[in-house]
């Protein structure tokens, strides 16, 4: 803990004496709010968003290079769109997610799915196994945020479009046996 | 929410807020007139959702999360990549007296060595002193995520530093 504030301390210091020669705008609250008239009240066109530009594009560019569109894809897509990668999601939606997969036949692991229709779980086991599950199925995506495109690429959705790409749709990634031991975790606690 | 109130409010998050995302805006960026543009779209656009904001988070993580975001996309337009964006002359802190302090300059100069993502990590985590999981949700990634960097970006400040970080 000292060693914690200490830091803190020194951190604060440093930029505070680095930054030492830009003083706050005492005019700034006036200025936001000219900005404000002078941009209409926030009443302009929305700008297309990145999670709504992947819905737009994404199912069309899939579908265009000829891969296979699970419903589940489109259901990452729809939910990235609204809330941001896998690990932002409500609970709800993780676990309609994970029931859609198993209605369109993804194989998960039987056990964690039968722990996780135990009633008697509290919602944050319920997530923790929820996250198991997909992360041990999908990975952890690209620095720890699974996103959509990271659950086609676990899928193999782009392997043909790689060159002597392997993929992962034999569910053999590296990342694999390593995220058993965080599923057991998971359900333990 | 009425345009008294909003001004009102708008006045008390600058008068609260403003100098510690100054200084976190311009350590992010190291350019004075980015970090005050940064500084005025961060509450221009707080100013335009302050009737959306439900108090899910603090204010303070809400306000940090806006001006993370702007500086996010100030880095990323093309022209801050070509610009020079160093520190002219005259805006060098000065050497003598004033209480300056060689160690904290070292110790903000490798902390401007540090890759963006570090960088990010140490300006929330001990500057900001936002918790983990607060800085998971501003930047997106899970709460171990950002304690693996931030452990990172420690060791790499005590490989710059040595000694003068572990004690000051």
């Amino acid at each position: 803990m000292d060693d914690y504030r200490g830091n803190v301390r020194r951190v604060q210091q440093a930029l505070n004496q680095d930054a030492a020669f830009i003083r706050p705008d005492p005019y700034l609250a006036r200025r936001v709010m000219l900005a404000e008239e002078a941009e209409g009240g926030g009443r302009r066109r929305r700008k297309l968003s990145t999670g709504l530009a992947l819905v737009i594009v994404l199912p069309a560019a899939v579908a265009a290079a000829g891969v296979v569109v699970y419903q589940y894809y489109q259901r990452a897509i729809r939910n990235e769109a609204a809330y941001g990668a896998y690990q932002q999601w409500p609970l709800a939606e993780k676990l309609d997610f994970i029931e859609q997969l198993v209605s369109e036949g993804v194989s998960l692991d039987a056990e964690q799915l039968a722990l996780l229709q135990d009633a008697g779980l509290s919602p944050d086991a319920q997530e923790r196994l929820a996250d198991a599950i997909i992360t041990d199925h999908f990975g952890d995506g690209h620095d720890g945020s699974l996103s959509a495109v990271s659950i086609m690429e676990a899928d193999g959705a782009f392997r043909h479009l790689i060159p002597g790409g392997q993929g992962m749709d034999e569910r053999n990634g590296p990342g694999r046996r390593f995220r058993r031991d965080r599923i057991r975790n998971a359900s333990a606690s | 929410m009425e345009a008294n109130s909003r001004s009102a409010a708008l006045t008390r998050m600058l008068g609260q807020y403003q100098q510690s995302l100054l200084t976190m805006c311009y350590a992010y960026l190291h350019d004075r007139q980015l970090a005050e543009d940064a500084m005025q779209e961060t509450f221009l656009r707080a100013y335009r959702a302050l009737g959306t904001f439900l108090g899910a988070c603090s204010e303070k993580t809400w306000l940090t999360a806006i001006a993370v975001n702007v500086c996010r996309s100030m880095r990323c337009k093309a022209w801050f990549t070509h610009e020079n964006c160093s520190v002219t002359p005259e805006e060098l802190p000065l050497t003598v007296g004033g209480g300056y302090d060689q160690s904290a300059a070292d110790l903000a100069a490798a902390i401007q060595r540090l890759p963006d993502k570090l960088k990010e990590a140490v300006l929330l985590y001990c500057y900001q002193e936002l918790s983990m999981t607060e800085i998971a949700g501003i930047v997106g990634v899970l709460p171990s995520v950002v304690s693996r960097r931030i452990g990172k970006a420690h060791a790499r400040l005590q490989g710059l530093l040595g000694k003068a970080y572990l004690h000051g």
